[in-house]
């Protein structure tokens, strides 16, 4: 085994170790709130998936890489279904949701935010916003 | 719950098997299937080393002893300052040791570095008491948890099987790196749900039981204080000890064997297969003496007051108020208790069948085995070692629960020879393997085992077992040192003293460490002497009223909670500093591998694979492999 390979290895299994961990503590806190209308334990679950978050981080910075593709399409779409979900909650039943929109849209925002925070501090303004500039990404190659 | 309780059994089953698959598509050879190559990461071994430490603990049952006997027992968690003061003190050395004398498991170090087979052979004992007894009673208490838990849908019986199955198909296939990544995520999972499950019980369950109702402990055992410096009881099974078994010296002595716990062979596996050992001292202060110790003196109270210490199934209780609260923070307490003990069987299971295929198959049996060959050999070990494991957990599980305490007791029995390898060459060989054969012996027969052999066939022991609340563990170490210094004062200075001088000479020349002038070098041991005195030795009886009942003021004071508690914090404190103090300051456990000169005293290689094979099993073997030939040509 390249000492590459043992490196992405050992990462990739640290990365999933922690977020096993964190995924358990975060779903059980999140469903004890949206259950009992605890918004004390909805915050923690938000917590709980930031300090996943900070690990993931803190890993990326031990090893000197960046968030793979794959987690990041993976982060991506699972924060897409749950905002997704919490749409549909609001419109849908909004009897029952409206008690929790508060903590869980600024669980949302306080996540957004964290994430923009760690992009600027590793990419800089100009980096992060070439991340999302899809249009010169895809569009036609320029000559040299 | 049924449903929930599959998922929770999934998550951790598919992590391993995804990461296993993983790591077999990497690693081709058979040694490196064997020990990672000895290329493990440092924070590998932050993560694995606590998780490890914390479960030949066990946190499942040392939760029903603070629901049994109170803070007297939340006092043994105060061990993992220990543990790692012992790692602090031979973690690194026994590292460089490997690295110097090019050996790769624990055995072939102490072996090479004493030349004497009878210590591999002992410390192979001692692999095999952690690998099969000590995880087969892990399996056992893991099987019946789990047919608890689904309310018998899931049998005893048929839980070892699947359990037993299922680890084994996940170590054959990805070999120790798998193995220790799955101890790392084990280990996470049971420090975050632990600390999850100490908010949640605080802070949900309405009244705090602890607060409210206190610990239900057993009838005539004082919750809150320390039954006295030592009771002249014979021993459990013989007198009671009144106010509860855990004295002072019973704490102290209980220290001693949780030390044989991070000396064992099998966790010193883990860190001669690391890399670089720049994670030691890390793990050491941070994780194991600080969050580790610190997790369960602080929670273990919260959660041990909502357990029912009178019953057999003490966590039912709690499990069904949790689950009535919502069914994941049920399956919380389960799968944190999972954790612990798949964590512990997994671990020494697995690292005790690698030893045995090293130091065994690989040295003596067939010392001349191909890669592949040798990856063939280690699953068929891990078969055996699994098969019997399974037969005991699953027919005889009186066995495991009886032998599994004489692992860490016959371990700490190790101690003087990592003190000779370590620090003090003057001790000898001779002396060495005296001292642990009658602190083996001691230990024994101050255990269930011994105690039993002898009253079925000669006549009952005047003692049972832990006499004077002392642990066998410290019983057989007091014994062994006597002995070993009595023999050391004859031949300290033998002709083998040379040989052992050679590895001491180079941990003077490249490997110093910095315990500073007379005055810094006295404070150091004199504050852990204290310390030990204080934490973990008679002085602890001062914590019963020291907060509450200051000496100098005529009034009690209310702190709400007990005085023992906050002593025992105070100390927890304290003994991280002193772990802090000795692992980085002095650099006990700081590795500087610029100097370090691999393979220094290895072995001649000429001698490696034909001379250390004995003749007359060389013979054995050949016997047995070219029987079926001449009985084909007798045809």
């Amino acid at each position: 085994m390249t000492d590459r390979e043992l490196k992405s290895l050992d990462r990739h299994a640290l990365v999933m170790a922690l977020w096993l961990g964190f995924a358990f503590v975060a779903v059980t806190m999140l469903k004890l709130g949206i259950d009992h209308t605890n918004w004390w334990a909805l915050s923690l679950g938000f917590a709980s998936v930031l300090a996943g978050f900070i690990a993931h981080v803190l890993i990326n910075i031990v090893f000197k890489t960046l968030f793979t593709p794959r987690e990041v399409a993976l982060g991506l779409f699972v924060f897409a279904i749950c905002l997704l979900w919490f749409g549909l909650a609001v419109f849908f039943y909004p009897q029952h949701r409206f008690s929790l929109f508060l903590p869980i849209a600024l669980g949302f925002v306080a996540l957004t935010a964290a994430v923009i925070f760690t992009m600027i501090t590793w990419l800089g303004v100009r980096g992060a916003f070439e991340s999302f500039d899809i249009i010169r990404r895809f569009g036609p190659e320029k000559k040299r | 719950m049924q449903g929930l309780l599959t998922i929770i059994l999934v998550l951790p089953a598919a992590y391993a098997l995804y990461m296993a698959a993983q790591v077999s598509r990497h690693v081709t050879n058979g040694p490196d299937h064997l020990d990672a190559g000895a290329s493990l990461t440092n924070w590998t071994y932050i993560f694995a080393a606590a998780g490890v430490l914390i479960a030949g603990l066990g946190p499942f049952d040392h939760l029903r002893l603070v629901a049994s006997y109170g803070f007297q027992a939340n006092m043994l968690f105060l061990s993992f300052v220990c543990m790692g003061l012992a790692g602090a003190l031979f973690q690194k050395r026994l590292w460089l040791a490997s690295r110097i004398l090019d050996a790769k498991s624990p055995g072939e170090v102490f072996a090479r570095y004493y030349d004497s087979p009878s210590i591999r052979i002992f410390m192979l004992g001692v692999a095999f008491l952690f690998a099969v007894p000590l995880a087969s009673y892990f399996l056992s208490q893991t099987a019946g948890l789990l047919a608890s838990a689904s309310s018998g849908a899931i049998s005893r019986l048929s839980a070892v099987f699947y359990i037993g199955i299922f680890t084994f198909i996940f170590a054959a296939l990805g070999g120790w790196r798998a193995v220790v990544y799955v101890t790392v995520a084990l280990s996470v999972l049971m420090g975050l749900l632990f600390i999850f499950l100490g908010g949640l019980i605080i802070t949900a369950l309405g009244d705090v039981a602890l607060f409210h109702d206190g610990l239900k402990v057993a009838q005539g055992v004082f919750a809150d204080v320390i039954p006295g410096v030592i009771q002249f009881s014979g021993g459990l099974g013989r007198s009671p000890a009144e106010g509860g078994v855990w004295t002072a010296l019973a704490i102290g002595s209980f220290a001693v064997s949780a030390v044989g716990v991070a000396i064992s062979p099998n966790f010193s596996f883990l860190g001669l297969t690391t890399k670089h050992g720049r994670g030691f001292a890390f793990s050491q202060v941070w994780v194991v003496a600080g969050i580790g110790a610190g997790i369960f003196i602080g929670l273990s109270p919260f959660i041990a007051a909502e357990l029912e210490s009178a019953k057999s199934d003490a966590f039912q209780a709690l499990f069904t108020k949790l689950s009535d609260l919502d069914g994941m923070a049920g399956a919380a307490l389960i799968l944190m208790l999972l954790s612990s003990l798949l964590l512990g069987f997994a671990y020494f299971a697995i690292s005790g069948a690698n030893i045995f295929t090293m130091e065994v198959v690989n040295r003596y049996l067939l010392p001349k085995l191909s890669s592949e060959a040798q990856r063939l050999s280690s699953r068929i070990v891990l078969a055996v070692i699994f098969a019997l494991i399974v037969v005991i957990s699953g027919f005889v599980p009186a066995l495991g629960s009886s032998f599994a305490p004489l692992a860490a007791g016959i371990s700490v029995q190790l101690f003087m020879a990592y003190l000779g390898l370590c620090w003090m060459p003057w001790l000898s060989r001779s002396a060495v393997l005296v001292g642990m054969c009658f602190g083996a012996l001691v230990v024994f027969f101050t255990e269930v085992p011994g105690l039993i052999l002898f009253d079925k066939l000669f006549v009952p022991l005047p003692w049972g077992r832990w006499p004077l609340t002392v642990h066998s563990a410290a019983w057989g170490l007091l014994v062994n040192i006597f002995f070993c210094l009595l023999v050391a004062i004859f031949n300290r200075k033998g002709a083998e003293r040379s040989h052992r001088d050679q590895l001491h000479d180079i941990f003077a020349r490249d490997h110093k460490t910095d315990f500073g002038g007379r005055a810094a070098q006295g404070a150091k041991w004199s504050l852990t002497l204290i310390w030990a005195f204080l934490a973990i030795g008679p002085g602890a009886v001062l914590g019963n009223n020291f907060f509450s009942k200051p000496i100098f003021s005529g009034s009690d004071v209310k702190l709400g909670i007990p005085s023992l508690w906050v002593w025992e914090i105070l100390f927890w404190v304290v003994g991280v500093f002193l772990v802090w103090w000795l692992a980085y300051r002095t650099q006990l456990s700081v590795i500087d591998t610029e100097r370090l000169r691999i393979g220094e005293l290895a072995e001649d290689p000429r001698l490696v694979t034909s001379a250390r094979q004995p003749l007359w099993l060389k013979q054995l073997v050949d016997r047995l492999s070219n029987r079926p030939a001449q009985t084909s040509r007798a045809r």
